[in-house]
């Protein structure tokens, strides 16, 4: 993947390019608002990590002006904030995706993947499918191998997550994003059981357990189950 | 509205309402001056009338005793035939159509004069009446030994014009309730001048109380006295915003600015556990990334707490079901703590809408739940409620686990103070969150023993007058 990274902080820069280039990805990095909109306007990125705070221009005001030449690039906002408040205007102002730093890079990654995937299947037909289960979004209807499934609807926004990212990696962060909200801060494992019944639900006949565990990184479902 | 008790922790008691104070000093001093101006104002009319009427008697008594004194004559004794003489001639002559002459003679007998009445005692006496003079009302007599033992008797009117008495009691009548009426109009319009700036003033200051340290008060002209207190009022505003501004400024940099730092610490911390071959180092490195990601959380705890206690969020307040996040806390929690050995049982959800953040009211419930969760031991049942009291939503966690020793429970609720350090993991942050975000929102927390076991109550102004809208099919 093709990234931007748009961040002042020279050591923080190094070391998430570093961790990034690690993954495969290949990264710019623009020290400040106004090189960050230069290389936008020029180059072609995936995506877009977009620090908050930076000198010449700040990042909110960076990513308004992205928005309003229609440049679609996904735009991950990073910032130190932890404030819900800042959380809803970089969100408001067209980012894709906010983290508050420090960002594990494995959270970072699997939101950069679930960006590039968003477009997908479930637009044009309200269904997401692997091999056998089928989600009926409008209907809330779920089958495995043809069976109808009862999930309750916290079992359910959790494998519609799951099956919207199929092929990748589901962080608990992501999780908990999509099923509770952004304010939504447990400190108790909540999501471990949720995911066990929803696994348990989804065991009919000889089909599996279609949730793999990825240690230190979240979920994700297979596609071929 | 808020529930007390002996043992009760009272966090926050802003949405109580105002006790209005039973001695309303303002209207107190209206109605002490109207009653002595009212006092003051019939006194002196009263002096005033018997004066006027005094000063009438006593010139109609000179009047009288000079008459007299004109007809007797100064002859010792007295001629009776030029006394009747003389007693005629002022009866005919001019300026004296108010006066009524009579001689009465050592028997009793009348002798003289026009005047038809009882002979009154000698001296000045009082005519009213039933008297039956003709053409008299009120009036004064004067009974007077001429000296040949006949006796003179003067009558005069008293009545200067007619019904005087009347008009002159009248006249001080009107100007009393005059005088009153005036009293009142200005004094009630200058207590409601009053009344209106001190309501300003008080209206303001709560505001303030609740947080919103930007309020101001108006400034009206600039040399009356509420201008003045106003415009002082306003600088000691400005001063304290400035203070607690820098003091939050100062905090907030504090937690922000050691963020920076601590990430970057982080970021080679983790780099450092990709280099660590050895089992030891790396479960070291884990242990200090551990350490590092306890302190952002604290930082990050800290930033929240200010942010809520800045009240920014208000701006988007909208109408919230607290029963519906309820049911989402139930769906969330009921599973995992039935795994955990522990019963989550939810009672009372009737709707009760609040004006809020939702974010933050299901932070606040999840939190007290969590709390409950994580001091009390397996087997422990957690009760969760929501009522409605009056114009108040009460939400209510029950456990009947180990509860808070009541010398601690204000402990709990004051930031940082963990009442088992050590025992629990954690901050002290959580239960002022919740004071904070019930704050926020208008309310207060409360702690109070459960026999056994904990109650945190949260009290909510309940929102009465909303009526979720309804949803319309445009097509029918």
């Amino acid at each position: 993947m093709r990234l931007l990274l748009v961040e002042d902080d020279i050591e923080t820069a190094r070391f998430l390019s570093g961790e990034l280039s690690r993954l495969d990805h290949k990264v710019q990095i623009a020290r400040d608002g106004r090189d960050a909109l230069f290389l936008v306007r020029e180059e072609e990125y995936d995506a877009v990590i977009l620090d908050r705070r930076l000198p010449m221009r700040d990042g909110i005001s960076v990513l308004q002006q992205i928005r309003s030449e229609n440049r679609p690039v996904p735009v991950i906002m990073l910032t130190a904030l932890g404030a819900l408040g800042d959380k809803i205007e970089g969100l408001d102002a067209g980012a894709d995706d906010y983290l508050v730093k420090p960002v594990e890079v494995a959270e970072l990654n699997a939101r950069l993947n679930a960006l590039l995937r968003r477009p997908s299947q479930m637009i044009e037909t309200g269904v997401l499918r692997t091999s056998t289960i089928e989600v009926d979004l409008l209907g809330h209807k779920v089958k495995r191998g043809g069976k109808a499934l009862e999930l309750t609807p916290i079992e359910f926004k959790i494998l519609v997550e799951l099956l919207r990212n199929q092929g990748g990696v589901v962080t608990q962060r992501m999780l908990l994003n999509a099923v509770w909200g952004h304010d939504f801060e447990p400190t108790t494992n909540i999501l471990a059981t949720h995911i066990r019944r929803l696994r348990a639900r989804l065991k009919v006949g000889r089909h599996g357990d279609p949730i793999r565990t990825i240690r230190g990184s979240g979920y994700s479902i297979r596609q071929d189950a | 509205m808020a529930i007390r008790s002996g043992q009760s922790v009272v966090q926050d008691t802003a949405f109580a309402k105002m006790r209005e104070p039973k001695r309303l000093t303002l209207r107190g001093l209206a109605w002490t001056s109207g009653l002595i101006l009212a006092a003051t104002s019939l006194g002196v009319s009263l002096v005033g009338y018997t004066a006027t009427l005094h000063l009438i008697d006593r010139e109609i008594r000179i009047r009288l005793e000079d008459t007299a004194q004109e007809i007797i004559g100064d002859q010792k004794p007295p001629k009776r035939s030029a006394v009747i003489r003389r007693l005629l001639a002022e009866e005919n002559g001019p300026g004296t159509n108010d006066t009524g002459f009579m001689l009465i003679d050592e028997h009793g007998r009348k002798i003289a004069g026009l005047l038809q009445m009882p002979v009154p005692p000698i001296g000045f006496s009082s005519i009213d009446y039933t008297q039956k003079v003709e053409g008299l009302h009120r009036g004064r007599a004067l009974a007077k030994p001429v000296g040949d033992g006949s006796v003179l008797v003067l009558v005069a009117d008293a009545d200067v014009v007619d019904d005087f008495e009347w008009l002159i009691f009248t006249v001080y009548g009107v100007g009393f309730v005059l005088s009153v009426a005036v009293f009142v109009a200005g004094i009630g319009r200058m207590i409601s001048i009053i009344h209106r700036r001190m309501d300003e003033i008080r209206v303001t200051a709560l505001e303030i109380a609740d947080g919103n340290l930007a309020q101001r008060l108006t400034v009206r002209g600039y040399n009356d006295e509420f201008a003045l207190q106003a415009a002082a009022f306003n600088a000691m505003l400005d001063r304290i915003a400035e203070l607690v501004d820098h003091l939050k400024t100062v905090s907030d940099d504090i937690a922000h600015d050691l963020r920076t730092p601590l990430m970057k610490l982080r970021n080679r911390v983790v780099a450092l556990e990709k280099y660590s071959g050895d089992r030891d180092a790396r479960r070291a490195v884990r242990a200090a990334l551990d350490q590092c990601d306890q302190v952002l959380a604290l930082f990050a705890a800290i930033l929240r707490l200010s942010e809520i206690q800045g009240h920014r969020r208000r701006e988007q307040f909208q109408p919230v079901r607290l029963d519906d996040i309820l049911q989402m806390i139930r769906d969330t929690y009921e599973l995992p703590m039935a795994e955990q050995g522990r019963e989550l049982r939810v009672v009372g959800t009737s709707a009760a809408t609040v004006l809020g953040d939702r974010g933050l009211l299901t932070q606040m419930m999840t939190n007290l739940l969590e709390n409950a969760i994580h001091h009390t031991p397996p087997g422990t049942s957690v009760l969760l409620s929501i009522e409605r009291h009056g114009d108040a939503v009460v939400f209510k966690v029950r456990d009947n686990g180990p509860g808070i020793a009541a010398a601690d429970r204000a402990l709990a609720l004051r930031r940082f103070g963990r009442v088992a350090p050590g025992k629990h993991r954690g901050f002290g942050l959580g239960l002022p969150l919740v004071a904070a975000i019930a704050r926020l929102h208008h309310g207060s927390l409360e702690l109070t023993a459960g026999n056994p076991g904990l109650v945190a109550t949260v009290m909510l102004p309940r929102l009465t007058d909303f009526a979720p809208a309804k949803i319309t099919d445009k097509t029918t």
